[in-house]
């Protein structure tokens, strides 16, 4: 029997005045996975993120955290709950330690003091534990977060751009820390306008655009959906001299680049088409080094999904 | 006759000047004469806790003020009123107007009929020498009597007064007689007729016999209203009564100190502490007291008063107190018994301009300008407690006051404790700042 | 909303470890300020010079009677403590909701209940560390001049605790109500000076109209009933006004009417307290 989502909402709807931040966004993040939770700006992630946490009230629809209604039991959900916001604030004038020795306690964390140096060592912060917070950079703040967010061994996690103002040993510190976590099996919600990160980590994303959750599979089902076809990348031994012209003839491929000694053909649908490729190119008399199939990036497959969502909106403004 | 000419105008100019002044003082005086209107009011004779006193409820008071558990006069009069500026206040001009109200005064409470109270003669009678105690009001018939009686003892001592006063003359008369027909004018002693006796004067007061309500109603709020035999109700003379009790027995001192005998401090209150410079002597003259409630007491004296302040309390002295001892304990132990004793100021004259405080000598003073108990206190500076005690041993409420020698050397010291919460904040900063490290961070 | 204050009991221990995680975080943070120090000091010294005054009373005319020459210091004392810490509540709650850490409290297992009920307490934590200290001085300086030290000063101190308190839930209230940082300070010294000021005005012009030179129709009267019924009306939502009576009622020994008093400030300080707690719940963390 499938697991209760750790976080499913109905119908979720918020609307301010006349403007509609979020449209009936059905959202469901499964125990164990990391959601990437991605939208351009404006879109609604805030918002959305919001009213998971209690802090807004929905206009309309339902959430359910663990399987329960939020106000059934605040206290004991958010306890099980860590979030790093994107506009994240402290209190300046605590020490790192103080401060997250505050949280622990509010939080109830178990081994808070072990656990603490743990993550700070984790994340190089350890030598900078008795500093006051207002002398740290916005990167050291950052991920101060993080480990406030991760002390108490929350079940779920809700990251607003988490790896934002870190440099990329810092991405790669809490990218680490972060599969540690999943792999403890937390579950995980990431919200980040840094594809790249989101496209590592995440095992499914939602893409939401004018509030409208638009996607919400894995990222290879984005990849596959977006593009409906593949990109094959191979390197030859020798130089491919007239090879291409012989490959864009096959019935299945739609385009090829060459360029030296690689190749890149595209095709006409998501097939695995490798094997007949390679046997075209022996038959060409080319010996392949290595092939690989090219799957579209996440940025790619975002920014097609969000303009198509924008020329679609834009269609319907002007009555088109 | 020129000059004579110039003296009569001149006199006539001043005797113009005179007049004219006089018709000026005339008019303005007539102007300043108030107008009196004819209108019901209360006369009342309250008991103000020792002795009665007088008040007029004009139709401007809404509400009167009286002392639960006694018994009070309220008179209803038809009389001239008039507004006078200089005390602000109406007055009644019972001399052109005094007309006795026939009527019942019904007193209601909550609506429903409480008491009703019938016109009564009454009279108030004192013994001049003990007041306190002899203080009563009569009504009736016995109000009736007491007033005849204390009418005939008034003229048997006027009548009394007038023989002697005859008798002395003839004594007068007689004793001249016999220093003229005595050798040198000396008159034996055998030969002295003796001198008439003054008769004593009686020494029992009293009112004039009069009409009114004598009422005595417990605590609380009332409405009254006089009825007229044909049942209507009398105009104006419906009012609010509120009686209020008094809220404690006590005894107010007069503190004097030896070294400013023109400014005393009075201490009513018995949780009242008495400061006092070390080595002072200080002199303590005791009354009655009673503590009412400020407003009802200052409107049951003045119905007409407008600075009185409700929700709060003050202290009435009364009479002296002189009879009890004064107990000063020191420690817990009485260290001294004092009474009572009368004392003579003596202003000290030259350049000192102070006054000495003696005890009374009635050979070399004329009468005694206080009477009270001598508190000397230590010049090392301690506590002490003083409280009267009756005849029997008994303290009298009320009249324990704690007496303390300020010590003034240390008036500075309170500013530098007050230091103290500064110096363990700096202190916590300088433990913070080391605790916590301000430096600006960037890996 | 109201589910919120509806209490379910098994909401209100995590709850109150939630309120009692704050208030040790914002007393420890007051307590690491200047500004209690400095605050004490001023106040310790006006009651100081108030002190002075009668003992150069004393010494110039040789004797004073008065019931309890520490009332008067003390009073002042709490009127700038209580000042302070009333201003102390406003500037903490609503630079929280400035700065966006009440945000990151709220995504907690902290409500809105359990946040001004945490910074509540953390401000009357150390007032209570002020009365100890208030305590140590009065019996100090009552030891050094010879003062009389009584049971109602001692009442005095520790019914200041309510009068504290009510002062400080104002406070709270000013802070949620008013928005943002500056406009909480602002809203809540002009508020607060109002009330104090028509307590003392009343004071003065009751004093001038207890002249009797003045007329019927003297300007004095009227003010002085204009006040009496501003005062009438501003003594329930003034915890000032209840303070002034509380203390003539230990003057005068009036015991019930004392604990009436008392009880009418704890019940103006739990209006506070609600309200603040409502109109943040509405508001919200962002104003």
């Amino acid at each position: 029997m499938a697991s209760e989502p750790v976080i499913k909402t109905e119908g979720l709807t918020k609307v301010f005045g006349r403007y509609t931040a979020v449209d009936h966004v059905n959202l469901e993040l499964q125990r164990g996975e990391i959601y990437g939770f991605l939208g351009p700006n404006g879109a609604g992630k805030t918002t959305t993120l919001m009213m998971i946490l209690g802090s807004l009230a929905p206009t309309s629809g339902s959430i359910r955290i663990f399987g329960q209604d939020l106000a059934d039991d605040p206290f004991a959900i958010k306890r099980r709950i860590g979030v790093v916001i994107e506009a994240q604030s402290y209190y300046d004038e605590m020490t790192a330690w103080e401060y997250l020795m505050f949280f622990a306690r509010l939080y109830r964390a178990e081994n808070a003091e072990k656990r603490a140096r743990e993550l700070l060592e984790r994340v190089s912060l350890w030598q900078w534990r008795d500093v006051v917070i207002g002398g740290y950079s916005t990167g050291m703040q950052r991920k101060l977060a993080i480990v406030r967010a991760l002390l108490h061994s929350p079940d779920l996690l809700l990251l607003d751009e988490p790896v934002a103002s870190l440099d990329p040993y810092g991405i790669r510190q809490v990218r680490e820390l972060l599969m540690e976590e999943h792999a403890a099996g937390r579950t995980i919600l990431i919200s980040s306008h840094i594809l790249s990160e989101v496209e590592r980590t995440t095992d499914r994303v939602g893409i939401i655009v004018r509030g409208k959750l638009l996607f919400e599979d894995t990222m290879d089902h984005l990849r596959r959906r977006v593009t409906g076809q593949r990109r094959i990348q191979i390197e030859l031994v020798e130089p491919a001299n007239g090879l291409a012209t012989e490959l864009r003839v096959l019935p299945f491929v739609s385009n090829v680049e060459a360029s030296g000694q690689q190749l890149m053909i595209m095709t006409h649908d998501d097939r695995d088409y490798r094997t007949d490729v390679a046997r075209a190119i022996a038959g060409q008399g080319g010996i392949v080094q290595q092939m690989r199939n090219i799957e579209p990036t996440l940025e790619e497959a975002f920014i097609t999904i969000t303009e198509a969502e924008a020329q679609s909106w834009a269609g319907a403004a002007h009555g088109g | 006759m020129q000059v004579q000419v110039k003296q009569a105008i001149r006199f006539t100019r001043w005797l113009a000047l005179a007049l004219c002044a006089l018709w000026l003082t005339v008019s303005v005086a007539h102007a300043q004469d108030p107008t009196r209107t004819q209108a019901f009011v209360y006369g009342i004779t309250n008991y103000n806790g020792a002795k009665y006193a007088s008040a007029i409820v004009p139709p401007s008071v809404d509400t009167m003020y009286l002392l639960a558990g006694r018994e009070n006069v309220v008179a209803p009069r038809e009389t001239l009123i008039y507004w006078w500026p200089i005390t602000n206040e109406y007055l009644a001009d019972w001399d052109r107007l005094n007309q006795v109200v026939d009527g019942t005064l019904n007193v209601y409470q909550n609506g429903r009929l409480f008491k009703s109270f019938p016109l009564s003669s009454y009279v108030i009678q004192y013994d001049v020498n003990n007041p306190a105690d002899t203080l009563a009001l009569y009504t009736g018939a016995e109000a009736q009597a007491k007033y005849e009686a204390w009418s005939v003892a008034l003229k048997n001592y006027q009548d009394a007064l007038s023989k002697y006063y005859a008798a002395l003359s003839e004594w007068d008369i007689q004793i001249e007689e016999l220093r003229k027909s005595s050798p040198n004018g000396v008159i034996p002693p055998e030969k002295v007729p003796p001198q008439p006796q003054q008769p004593k004067r009686p020494t029992l007061l009293s009112t004039n016999l009069a009409q009114g309500f004598v009422i005595d109603l417990p605590s609380g709020t009332f409405t009254i209203e006089i009825a007229r035999a044909d049942g209507s109700i009398q105009p104006d003379s419906r009012k609010q009564l509120v009686m209020f009790d008094k809220l404690r027995d006590g005894i107010a001192y007069s503190v004097v100190p030896s070294t400013r005998w023109n400014l005393p401090e009075q201490s009513d209150e018995p949780e009242s502490v008495i400061y006092a410079e070390p080595g002072t002597t200080l002199y303590l003259q005791a009354f009655q007291a009673g503590q009412y409630d400020d407003y009802a007491y200052s409107h049951m004296l003045d119905p007409q008063n407008q600075s009185a302040q409700a929700g709060r309390a003050k202290w009435v002295s009364f009479d002296p107190t002189t009879q009890p001892q004064m107990h000063l304990t020191s420690g817990g132990v009485t260290v001294q018994q004092i009474p009572s004793q009368p004392y003579y100021v003596q202003q000290v004259s030259g350049g000192g301009l102070g006054y000495q405080v003696e005890p009374f000598d009635p050979s070399k003073m004329e009468r005694a300008t206080f009477t009270g108990y001598t508190i000397p206190l230590d010049v090392s500076g301690t506590e002490y407690s003083v409280q009267l005690v009756d005849a029997n041993g008994t303290p009298l409420a009320g009249s324990q006051r704690r007496i303390i020698a300020l010590n003034a050397d240390r008036v500075w010291m309170p500013y530098v404790l007050s230091a103290l919460p500064l110096a363990l904040g700096v202190g916590v900063l300088v433990w913070r700042r080391r605790q916590a490290r301000r430096v600006k961070v960037d890996e | 909303m109201a589910a919120s204050l509806s209490l379910p009991t098994r909401q209100w221990f995590p709850r109150w470890h939630a309120i009692n995680t704050i208030r040790g975080r914002s007393s420890t943070s007051i307590a690491y300020g200047l500004g209690i120090y400095i605050t004490l000091a001023v106040a310790l010294a006006a009651a100081s010079v108030v002190l002075h005054n009668t003992v150069r009373y004393v010494e110039r005319n040789a004797v004073l009677s008065t019931r309890q020459p520490l009332f008067l210091p003390i009073a002042f004392m709490v009127a700038l403590v209580s000042l302070y810490l009333g201003m102390s509540a406003a500037l903490s709650v609503a630079r929280e909701r400035d700065r966006g850490t009440l945000q990151v409290l709220l995504f907690g297992p902290v409500d809105e209940t359990a946040f001004l009920l945490g910074n509540f307490f953390a401000q009357l934590q150390v007032y209570l560390g002020v009365v100890v200290v208030a305590v140590v001085w009065v019996n100090l300086v009552t030891w050094l001049l010879h003062l009389a030290f009584s049971v109602p000063v001692l009442l005095l101190l520790l019914s200041s605790i309510i009068t504290i308190g009510a002062v400080i839930a104002f406070g709270l209230l000013v802070a949620v109500w008013g928005g943002r940082t500056r406009a909480a300070l602002v809203y809540f010294i002009l508020i607060a000076l109002l009330f104090i000021a028509l307590q003392l005005g009343q004071e003065v012009v009751n004093g001038i109209a207890a002249s009797p030179n003045l007329t019927e129709n003297d300007p004095i009267f009227l003010i002085r009933n204009v006040l009496g019924y501003v005062n009438l009306v501003t003594q329930w939502v003034s915890p000032y006004a209840q303070s002034s009576r509380t203390m003539d009622d230990l003057l005068n020994q009036n015991v019930s009417s004392y604990f009436f008093h008392l009880a009418v400030t704890f019940l103006q300080g739990m209006v506070f307290l609600t309200a603040s707690i409502l109109i943040l719940k509405r508001k919200g963390p962002r104003g």
